[in-house]
């Protein structure tokens, strides 16, 4: 028998070891949760606040806020800010989406100190100055003009139009024009309502020690105090087919779904699992159907989208435009396939080590570990949450799949986007 | 600072060992020495195609992807114009897995026409996907052969056209793999929690019966210099114009790359950069702004780019660009300036030694460069750069007849 006949043995975690994660609050009550790891003498900082693209009154207005906190503040110009934060160093994000938006800044241990001046400079006292207004509007008009030439962009926003409806503000494709009407004033508005003491939490991971504590507690503490505006964004979603029609065009994009429920829902572990093995990894039944078989795609994806008021389930493609009915008809094809079908016990169990790994890999080091926990918390949990997904993970039975598959996909209910070419489309 | 140790085989694959106790990840890098640079002008895209094929399954392994999903792992690939790169990270109990595939498809591929017209089918929607089918996508199929008139560096990885990977045949991949997919012209690392000793058992245990066969030394033509400025202009149905300058320049293993990477990091690494405080901030004359090095292996390209904002006009553009270089060639950086961006690097270096597989393929770069000791020592000799080094080379690299300029206009 030659060394490769036969293959290593395999083992997968039950259980994944992840740093805690240990919560200080300040007296006036600001939450700061830490993941300390003495490993490199690097720290991330990530603020967390509930002011994501759902509160905004008017288009555009929650990123822009967002956006130009760095943009100048009371004690520094933008040009000050941005000098800075180049010369020590510091990795700065900020990124938002419908929900929340987070302010992520990683630095050297050494500059913690410039770095939290920084933070605390740019989250408490924003001047939302006009000039840097309307440079950051120029900028996003264009960048946006460019994204909305892509197809798989355009399938996007016409798919959470399709699903949310043009009123919802998950659902909203906004006029660009709209950023013409941003104003200092308004996003002062939305500032003030929003990045408040209240309405916030941080996650610190890296290198920290008690001293390091108390002074980003202290960055916390300075937030203004203020309430959030809680608003109600009722979902209702009726299945609908639509068809952007672009004659020029090589691929067409595609995205298939409904809308489901969010991650506090008991079936979406059991949906992210049946996504999974739809779509969501290499030789998921997608994959190996229109990319591997047929050569119609480079790449699909299958699955689901978690988000505070409601989730969906989604599959995206770009396809070679002339096989873009066939594509459809496959996906479909597979879909039915899982709802008749069980899947075998090998096939659900590679689905599960893939899903488990994927785990495993995002929680790889106290950055990640950060992240994750940022995830968690937003979603009302704690990063107990990882081991009840795994052991949910485990317990999903082939049965289970099939059940779920025929209560949530039935082809009937599914909602089609279609950006480029269709012959069945255009009739 | 990453921890490494080397070894190699009898049959002249390279070995990197790198003990890492904070992760319980493993993850294994391989780098053949092949790449777009290699192809003949006749069938580009080869190399990056044969990449697709090495997923096609091998003597004991029916399906590549299988074994590693299973071991709860995750694995891809690319390739660029000097290189093929392919790597797994699983926990680090399921090394062998790893080992098995990566070493079962380096000595015994399935070389089939089904896989081959297949891969050919997704390669040629990569080609739509990436380059044909997205606003801006052509850039690099009319810039290289732009700046290069004799180096393979003319094409791009993904080949000329998708004739060229229409019309590949499966006795070229055949050839093509007896040539390049050899144990001494790879290089293996392994990071995770395990001793060098045990690393180096492991890659002796799977991989040295794998025949050594001598792949032939390349032979690449060399760029003559350039000795007049180059243009090209074309219109295209797009938002927003935007226009790019490609210097020639060194090789990734010279001195001048160091330098020029400082000047690419000087006027456009970051908002307090030069380029986007001038040009998109003060002026508005850009929405957006680039300088980066190409870091090939041979003579490269240094990329100064812009895309203009709606009221800028081209010729207007392309001067302010001028400008700041101009002022990069005659007036020193000051040190603060200078010290920022050696600062930035500095952090970006350790931001990346967090993750173990970043570490696995630094490594294997590195040594593929010729220096493996480079991956820990750069940071020193980004420091060492002076004013006086910014002048000098900038002043080499940043003249009209050096330059190849693309002017890509809206309709």
């Amino acid at each position: 028998m030659g060394l490769r006949d036969i293959a290593p043995k395999i083992t997968v975690p039950g259980r994944i070891e992840v740093l805690p994660v240990e919560k200080h609050v300040s007296p006036a009550g600001y939450a700061l949760h830490a993941i300390n790891s003495s490993d490199v003498e690097v720290l991330k900082i990530c603020f967390v606040f509930h002011a994501g693209v759902k509160y905004q009154t008017r288009p555009f207005q929650a990123s822009a806020t967002l956006s130009l906190l760095s943009e100048g503040t009371q004690k520094y110009t933008s040009k000050e800010i941005a000098e800075k934060m180049d010369f020590y160093g510091i990795y700065f994000d900020a990124n938002i989406d419908r929900d929340y938006s987070v302010i992520t800044v990683c630095c050297l241990k050494k500059f913690l100190d410039p770095s939290l001046d920084l933070l605390k400079e740019i989250m408490t006292q924003p001047t939302f100055p006009e000039n840097e207004l309307r440079l950051h509007c120029a900028k996003r008009m264009q960048a946006i003009r460019i994204e909305r030439e892509k197809v798989d962009y355009q399938a996007r926003e016409k798919f959470a139009e399709a699903l949310f409806g043009p009123d919802h503000p998950y659902g909203t494709i906004p006029d660009i024009d709209a950023y013409n009407d941003l104003t200092t004033e308004s996003l002062e508005n939305f500032f003030n309502r929003h990045y408040t003491f209240e309405n916030s939490f941080c996650v610190v991971s890296g290198q920290i020690d008690d001293a390091d504590i108390e002074n980003i507690l202290r960055v916390g503490d300075s937030l203004p105090r203020g309430m959030n505006l809680d608003r109600n964004f009722p979902v209702v979603s009726v299945p609908r087919n639509v068809y952007v029609e672009k004659p020029e065009v090589l691929q067409s994009s595609l995205r298939i779904g409904k809308v489901l429920f969010n991650r506090t829902h008991p079936d979406y572990i059991g949906m992210q699992v049946v996504s999974t093995l739809l779509g969501g990894y290499f030789s998921s039944r997608i994959i190996r159907n229109i990319r591997e078989d047929k050569g119609y795609t480079y790449g699909a994806f299958a699955g689901m989208v978690n988000m505070e008021d409601s989730g969906f389930f989604a599959v995206s493609t770009e396809v070679a435009a002339q096989f873009t009915d066939e594509a459809v008809a496959e996906i479909v094809k597979e879909i039915e396939q899982l709802r008749e079908q069980p899947v075998s016990e090998e096939e659900l169990s590679t689905v599960k080590n893939v899903m488990i790994g994927d785990i495993i890999r995002v929680l790889d080091g106290p950055f990640g570990i950060a992240d994750v926990t940022v995830e968690n918390l937003s979603n009302g949990e704690d990063n107990a949450y990882i081991d009840r997904m795994i052991e949910e993970i485990n317990r999903t039975t082939p049965e289970r799949v099939r059940q779920l598959a025929v209560r949530y996909l039935a082809p009937d209910t599914l909602t089609f986007v279609t950006v480029g070419k269709s012959s069945k489309q255009s009739l | 600072m990453i921890h490494y140790k080397k070894k190699i085989l009898d049959n002249g694959l390279t070995v990197i060992a790198s003990p890492d106790k904070t992760t319980s990840l493993a993850a294994l890098n391989i780098i053949y020495k092949v790449g777009a640079r290699n192809e003949n002008e006749n069938h580009t895209g080869f190399a990056h195609l044969f990449e697709h094929l090495m997923f096609g399954g091998s003597k004991h392994v029916p399906d590549f992807d299988t074994p590693i999903q299973k071991a709860a792992g995750e694995n891809n690939a690319f390739t660029n114009n000097d290189y093929t790169n392919y790597y797994i990270v699983l926990p680090k109990e399921n090394i062998e897995t790893a080992l098995w595939v990566e070493s079962d498809r380096m000595s015994d591929l399935n070389i089939n026409e089904h896989t081959l017209e297949l891969q050919k089918k997704v390669v040629v929607e990569e080609f739509n996907q990436r380059y044909l089918n997205k606003p801006y996508g052509d850039v690099w199929l009319l810039l290289r052969p732009l700046a290069y008139r004799i180096h393979p560096y003319r094409w791009n990885t993904i080949g000329i056209s998708p004739d060229h990977i229409r019309h590949a045949t499966l006795e070229e991949v055949r050839r093509f793999y007896c040539t390049y997919y050899n144990p001494n012209n790879a290089i293996l690392s392994i990071a995770g929690d395990f001793e060098p000793e045990q690393i180096f058992g492991l890659a002796e245990k799977w991989f040295s019966d794998i025949p050594d066969r001598r792949p032939p030394v390349p032979e690449i033509p060399s760029e003559p210099e350039q000795t007049e400025a180059r243009r090209l202009a074309v219109s295209r149905d797009v938002p927003a114009s935007v226009i790019f300058i490609a210097y020639h320049m060194g090789k990734r293993n010279s001195e001048e790359f160091l330098v020029c990477d400082i000047v690419s990091d000087l006027l456009s690494n970051g908002s307090s950069s030069r380029l986007y405080q001038h040009l998109v901030k003060e002026r508005a004359l850009f929405s957006s702004v680039n300088a980066y090095v190409t870091g090939d292996l041979d003579e490269g390209l240094f990329i100064v780019t812009g895309q203009l904002a709606e009221r800028t006009d081209m010729k207007t553009a392309e001067s302010a660009l001028l400008e700041e270089l101009e002022r990069i060639k005659t007036v020193p950086a000051d040190a603060y300036e200078l010290e920022k961006v050696k600062n930035k690097f500095e952090a970006n270096t350790l931001f990346g030694e967090l993750n173990v597989m970043n570490k696995a393929l630094n490594l294997c770069f590195y040594e593929m460069l010729g220096d493996i000791s480079a991956v820990n020592t750069e940071l020193a000799a980004y420091r060492r750069v002076t004013p006086d080094d910014i002048l000098r080379i900038s002043k080499k690299i940043f003249r009209p007849e050096n330059s190849s300029t693309l002017i890509y206009e809206k309709k």
